[in-house]
């Protein structure tokens, strides 16, 4: 029997698939989203002013989950051959270039308004092209780009140029798409914040409280920490994600969904704030848990293991004990009459849970890569963090006696307010999320809590 | 299991320089231990070992450790705990007057401000 060769099926007519290039669309589509989060992961932390902080923020989890959604709709077209998911680093590198910027402002109008315009007019070119049978699946993650992109996107201008250029160059040093994104250009130990707000001295408290939690000042003074501290564990997951470009898509999709909640909190406490009339540009700012969980003696600068303390600090310690110390706040906001402030907790309740969950699986698989163990290594990033912070406090208490005699008067006296409720450690919360009874009794030892009975 | 005879024997060292100088000077007192040859070495090296600070624990001991299975847990937190006690870290929450009943514990108002200018280069 005569052996006839199969047609090429990209020669059909009209091509393989409803458009000639579609591979090569959402691949490019993928590698664009891609390095826009890359960018906007590794910005959030160096934007001085909070709105385009947050602005610039917002757009993270769309663009990583539009990559991923993207990869996988290329990688079924392409039958599953990862070798074949390959991108022209030209087409990310007007966004590379960007990177390399100084320019804060530049960088987030890029990014949010020039790469957003950008990509809006070409999910709205593909959308024209796809068939609405063949390409559902397609076509609904390109309508929901739209949508999102419509939103947020501003008017197309030199980056959108360049991006479109480089499209156009075709696909002859096509990399493997996953190698995309480039190596961190530089460091962050110290978030920037907006210029002319105070920060208080080394060593003071962030707020303390003196009077009644009713007075607005305490109020005032409480919600500014809260936003200090969201905005701390965004910019330093941000940073992990960033200086990890060789994760895995999917673990920095889970990455940035944690960063946007992070955002998202401290647009409700900037929110709670606006609402009381209370200008925040009047009340200090700090960023202590990102400067202090940036970076690490025992760890070599870029490597795994200071990845691996990062993420079991914030995830697995920080946000693990907002589960214990969540529930009595909630309860006295409620106790105090503050209702607003007590439901936007319940909503950041909810999410710690995600977070907590994440970090620990995370953590674990991090672990298993670089040989370390979790529930030491968490051990002892646990004595370091709360080192710097007792050294801190100590030499601030050394430094003034009088001041530190006022201070311990406020901290050890008796509570205005009379609230009855304390904190727990919320063991059936902490299984829910899959903290062993070993990794819960850690935590009871450490004795932030009152013990628990087990 | 001698993986974590071998961390037990390193935490009571790091809790104990008496215990730490015994081994140097008599390792009979591993015998009761159930040890490898190689892991009584490695112990013996690191009791005559002089480490403080951060120094205190990259000696060798940790690095076989980081090696193969992980310790069972409550093995694994006593060897922090021991590890941090040496350093001269915090063990749990930051206790005594000046110090919040849950100081510096979570993102609740419990933060000490950093110097920032320790950290930038």
């Amino acid at each position: 029997m005569t052996e006839v060769a199969v047609p090429a099926r990209d020669a059909r007519p009209g091509g393989r698939w409803s458009t000639p290039s579609l591979v090569e669309d959402v691949l490019h589509l993928a590698a664009v989203e891609r390095a826009v989060a890359h960018v906007t992961a590794g910005w959030v932390p160096k934007v001085p002013e909070l709105d385009a902080k947050l602005r610039l923020a917002d757009g993270l989890e769309g663009a990583m989950a539009r990559a991923v959604a993207l990869r996988e709709h290329a990688r079924t077209l392409l039958e599953r051959d990862d070798e074949a998911l390959r991108a022209d680093p030209a087409w990310v590198e007007p966004l590379r270039a960007l990177d390399r910027s100084a320019d804060p402002v530049a960088v987030v109008d890029g990014v949010v308004d020039d790469a957003g315009a950008f990509l809006a007019a070409r999910y709205r070119d593909l959308a024209g092209q796809l068939d609405p049978l063949y390409d559902a699946r397609l076509l609904a993650t390109v309508h929901t780009a739209v949508d999102a992109l419509a939103r947020r996107a501003g008017q197309p201008g030199p980056v959108a140029a360049s991006l479109g250029a480089g499209r156009s160059s075709g696909p002859a040093e096509a990399a493997p798409l996953d190698a995309l994104v480039w190596a961190p250009v530089d460091r962050v130990p110290v978030p920037a914040r907006p210029a002319g707000r105070r920060r208080p001295l080394p060593g003071a408290m962030g707020h303390l409280r003196i009077g009644s939690r009713r007075e607005l000042h305490n109020v005032a003074g409480e919600l500014n920490e809260n936003v200090t501290a969201e905005l701390c564990a965004l910019e330093l997951l941000c940073r992990c994600a960033y200086e990890h470009p060789e994760l895995a898509w999917s673990t920095q999709l889970g990455m940035a969904r944690h960063a946007a909640d992070e955002s998202r909190h401290a647009a409700m406490f900037r929110r709670l704030l606006a609402e009381r009339g209370i200008d925040e540009a009047g009340l200090p700012q700090h960023a202590t848990n990102y400067e202090l969980a940036y970076e690490f003696p025992d760890c070599e600068p870029g490597s795994g293991k200071e990845l691996v303390w990062r993420l079991l600090l914030l995830c697995t310690v920080l946000e693990a004990l907002a589960i214990d110390k969540i529930p009595p706040e909630i309860a006295t906001l409620d106790w105090l009459d503050q209702p607003d402030i007590a439901r936007a907790l319940d909503y950041i309740a909810a999410d710690e849970l995600f977070h907590v969950d994440h970090g620990l699986r995370l953590t674990r698989e991090l672990c298993a890569e670089h040989g370390l163990d979790p529930v030491l290594e968490r051990e002892l990033v646990h004595g370091r963090f709360f080192g710097r912070q007792r050294d801190l406090r100590s030499r601030y208490l050394e430094a003034d006696p009088e001041r530190a005699a006022q201070e311990i008067a406020a901290l050890a006296g008796p509570d205005p307010d009379g609230v009855p409720f304390q904190s727990r450690t919320e063991r059936e919360l902490r299984r829910r999320v899959s903290f062993t009874e070993a990794e819960i009794d850690q935590v009871d030892r450490w004795g932030y809590n009152p013990r628990s009975a087990g | 299991m001698s993986k974590e005879a071998v961390a037990s024997v390193y935490t009571i060292m790091l809790n104990d320089d008496g215990y730490r100088e015994l081994v140097a000077e008599n390792p009979a007192v591993l015998d009761e231990w159930d040890l490898t040859d190689d892991e009584r070495q490695l112990l013996l090296e690191e009791a005559s070992t002089e480490v403080s600070g951060f120094s205190i624990g990259s000696g060798p001991i940790m690095g076989y450790l980081s090696r193969g299975p992980l310790l069972s847990q409550p093995v694994a937190s006593s060897l922090g705990i021991a590890l941090n006690r040496a350093a001269g870290l915090p063990t749990g929450a930051l206790t005594g007057p000046g110090f919040a009943a849950s100081a510096g514990c979570c993102p609740w108002n419990k933060s000490f401000v950093a110097d920032k200018s320790e950290w930038v280069q």
